[in-house]
């Protein structure tokens, strides 16, 4: 059975509820009138939150890819350097290439000629790979500047030749003993019995390897 | 107003009708409302839904005497605060209740004045609160309740005893005293 208090609880607040209330009486006669289906105002503040998300989201995604972006063109435009550089490369070799292996020195060509006033004796330079009448002289940086003017130099592989030396006299059988280890350059003296060609007659001695 | 020249000006299918039954009946239900939501926008918003539904359904309600009219609003009014209630508050959670505790008794409160009385159960927690103007003020039995809020018997039992126990304690913590 119910209790008298919770009866008189529930008359007594029958009673209150029936006093007029402070309230937006008007506006939701509004909104029910034009059966405009109120939404919570909790469902703004959760669409603004929405909102934010999606804006932090799209602009971290946005930096992100910005970043990405940036990498790629500095990598294209590093890249773009490094083929330009091996381009502009490969177009000088093709001209200076003696200058780019020995950048302060340039072999040079001289006339045969200067090669006559030296004596024989002299040994050749090493990096001889040119022909016969030529020689190699190194110039300094200012020479450079004019030699490049002539032209490319090109590296010469030295032809094989035999050369026919003209017969100048001959050697008598008795002094056909001369004994010299080959290679090695001997000299014959006129006194030492060589008979020169009436040409020839002039001639102190010669000097020969022995082949 | 009677609800019979209400109702008769409403299935005249006059707008006017309409506007008067929402008049005749909001401040009564807006408090009603308030007493469940407790927040005075949500309540708005919750009587704005509920009325919508009234005036949809009101062409096609069967008068049945005096006061049936009132007591229909009302429930459609309880009906979309507790909807509203359900979408917020898990009901489910709640302390279970010691066999040994003896019910407590509301002589006190009821002793209370009718605006006071409103104001705490306003103050209790929604649980406590709904189930309290569930059973007290609306009369519904615990099964009904159970079946309204979707919960056991024996939860709405708990959640009633618990609102009971508050009330007393805040009785005794306000002090309140009219008399002496």
């Amino acid at each position: 059975m119910e209790p008298d208090s919770e009866k008189i609880i529930r008359e007594k607040i029958n009673k209150f509820e029936e006093l007029p209330a402070h309230w937006q009486k008007e506006f939701v006669w509004q909104q029910v009138s034009t059966k405009a289906h109120p939404k919570s105002r909790a469902v703004y503040w959760r669409y603004a939150a929405v909102l934010l998300i999606a804006v932090i989201v799209g602009y971290s995604v946005w930096i992100n890819l910005q970043r990405g972006w940036n990498e790629t063109a500095s990598r294209i435009a590093s890249l773009e350097k490094q083929i330009e550089r091996t381009e502009r490369m490969a177009r000088k070799k093709t001209y200076t290439m003696r200058e780019e292996e020995c950048p302060n020195v340039i072999i040079a060509k001289q006339p045969g000629r200067v090669r006559n006033k030296l004596n024989a004796n002299v040994k050749a330079p090493e990096p001889v790979a040119l022909a016969d009448e030529e020689i190699l002289v190194a110039l300094d940086k200012d020479s450079v500047l004019q030699s490049t003017t002539i032209g490319p130099i090109v590296l010469v592989e030295p032809k094989p030749t035999k050369t026919i030396q003209p017969i100048i006299g001959k050697i008598p059988v008795s002094n056909q003993t001369i004994v010299a280890k080959k290679g090695k350059r001997i000299r014959i003296n006129k006194d030492e019995g060589l008979d020169f060609l009436s040409s020839e007659k002039g001639r102190q001695g010669i000097v020969a390897r022995i082949n | 107003m009677e609800e019979a020249s209400l109702l008769k000006i409403v299935k005249a299918g006059d707008r006017k009708g309409q506007e008067l039954v929402y008049r005749h009946y909001a401040d009564r239900m807006y408090r009603i409302c308030y007493r469940y939501i407790r927040t005075k926008e949500d309540a708005e918003d919750v009587m704005i839904l509920a009325f919508t539904k009234v005036l949809d359904k009101l062409k096609g309600f069967e008068w049945r005497g005096e006061g049936s009219l009132e007591a229909w609003v009302r429930q459609i009014v309880v009906n979309e605060s507790l909807m509203w209630l359900r979408r917020r508050h898990n009901f489910h959670l709640t302390e279970i209740n010691s066999e040994h505790e003896e019910e407590p008794n509301l002589a006190e409160v009821s002793e209370l004045e009718a605006q006071d009385i409103y104001r705490m159960i306003s103050e209790l927690p929604p649980g406590y609160r709904t189930v309290f103007n569930l059973s007290i003020i609306e009369g519904y039995s615990h099964q009904e309740i159970a079946g309204m809020l979707k919960i056991s018997e024996s939860t709405s039992r708990t959640q009633l005893f618990k609102a009971k126990a508050l009330l007393k304690k805040q009785l005794t913590k306000g002090g309140f005293n009219y008399g002496t």
